[in-house]
């Protein structure tokens, strides 16, 4: 991880398909990996919400065996996160990451498998594709895509 | 038909996709994306014993599999396949020679997923029809020379470490068929498929974003039966290896029961595959 802070290894509970704590978008630490209605998306530090882990122990537990995915991007560098099921393999990624890699403006995908998580870098000098764009060619790939995050917003 | 048609007219391992997370000898709900082709090259051994009157003796078949699917929708897909067969019969009798190298049936099979629903990051349950025809390769020896449709459902389950595979393919013989018959499939009677598996991923215990492959452990039941009373039940256990553009796999075919009195008998096989994702 490129975070110079300690970082705690728990995740949201929403990763685990409980409800994702809606205080999470003022909480002082976000959570990389939630990807449930409700939950904050605007993540870079790869921490999770302390609301949300002290709601499950059990959470916890597991997640300091599951470090969330270190997410290392360029000061500045512009990303999009769509949030995915049913990618139940790495073969699945890799079908993933090539339709996105066909959308214009793309320059490199991460994708979390775990947390069902799609991190897509885009190209400041183009348009960013539409978040209908990026849901397509998650769904043309073979899989459900749910919420986008493009740069700049932040789920409420 | 000639007589020796009615050796392996049809390629032990039905034609099966050639995506993610399906066991090795059975079709599953997986299906390669929207333009996305994957090949498949499996080599097949089996070791066959007909101890019957005027039976074929010991044989020993080669079956080397090229199986393309390629992703017309999300949901829809087509697949081919040709296998190249190889045998060593002891007591050819009819049949043409003792051995010979020859082109099997070809296989096109129409896939189309009409269930999906995805629960989590990796867990899902899926459903797709599965339709198609053995082509006839019309190579003396080892073509049925008739075309026969394919019908069948497939069933798959992910839940974390976990996947469970099952399904049905029936086989509407339209040949001939004849008194020499080897593999199941090869007389003119109709012919039923009933796979189950479960896979297990060994490693990794969870996946990650920097996760490049995994390992699996498959457990398979193969069941044949066919309308001329005979049955097979066989267990296929395996290793799979499954990279982000590649996966590699093996399993052992071992007879539990056989109930035939229509075509040799089965001692052990075994099946070792690569798929690639173009």
């Amino acid at each position: 991880m490129s975070t110079t802070e300690p970082v705690s290894t728990a995740v949201c509970c929403s990763a685990s398909g409980g409800e994702a704590c809606a205080g999470c978008v003022t909480a002082a630490k976000d959570c990389a990996a939630c990807a449930a209605p409700g939950a904050c998306a605007d993540c870079a530090a790869g921490v999770a919400c302390s609301l949300c882990s002290a709601a499950d122990p059990e959470v916890v537990a597991v997640a300091a065996t599951t470090p969330p995915a270190p997410v290392d991007i360029p000061d500045g560098e512009p990303v999009a996160t769509i949030a995915a099921r049913g990618m139940s393999c790495p073969l699945c990624a890799s079908n993933a990451d090539r339709r996105l890699m066909k959308i214009d403006g793309v320059t490199w995908t991460r994708i979390d498998l775990g947390q069902g998580l799609v991190t897509v870098g885009l190209d400041p000098a183009k348009p960013t594709p539409s978040a209908d764009a990026l849901q397509t060619a998650v769904r043309d790939a073979g899989f459900t895509a749910q919420e986008v995050t493009l740069p700049g917003e932040v789920r409420e | 038909m000639t007589p020796a048609a009615a050796v392996v007219a049809t390629a032990g391992a039905w034609v099966t996709p050639a995506d993610a997370q399906q066991s090795t000898d059975m079709p599953a709900a997986v299906q390669p994306g929207l333009d996305v082709l994957i090949v498949r090259e499996e080599a097949v051994f089996m070791r066959l014993d007909d101890p019957r009157l005027g039976g074929a003796g010991s044989v020993e078949l080669y079956e080397f599999e090229t199986t393309f699917a390629y992703g017309l929708t999300r949901d829809a897909a087509v697949m081919l396949h040709v296998p190249v067969m190889v045998h060593d019969i002891e007591n050819p009798g009819a049949i043409a020679s003792d051995q010979g190298v020859g082109l099997d049936d070809l296989q096109l099979m129409f896939q189309y997923r009409f269930y999906q629903e995805d629960v989590g990051p990796i867990e899902t349950r899926r459903a797709v029809l599965l339709s198609g025809v053995e082509v006839p390769s019309y190579d003396d020896g080892f073509s049925s020379e008739s075309f026969d449709p394919l019908l069948g459902l497939a069933y798959t389950r992910i839940d974390g470490r976990h996947g469970l595979n099952a399904s049905a393919l029936w086989k509407f013989n339209t040949g001939t068929g004849d008194d020499f018959e080897l593999e199941f499939g090869d007389s003119r009677f109709d012919a039923l498929r009933l796979d189950g598996s479960y896979l297990y991923r060994l490693v990794p215990e969870a996946y990650t974003a920097d996760t490049l492959g995994s390992h699996y452990a498959q457990f398979q039941v193969l069941g044949r039966y066919e309308t001329n009373g005979d049955w097979q039940v066989m267990l296929a256990p395996g290793w799979m290896y499954e990279g982000r553009r590649w996966a590699f796999e093996a399993t052992v075919h071992l007879p539990v029961i056989q109930e035939l009195d229509g075509r040799a008998e089965l001692e052990w096989g075994l099946n070792l595959g690569v798929r690639y994702l173009f």
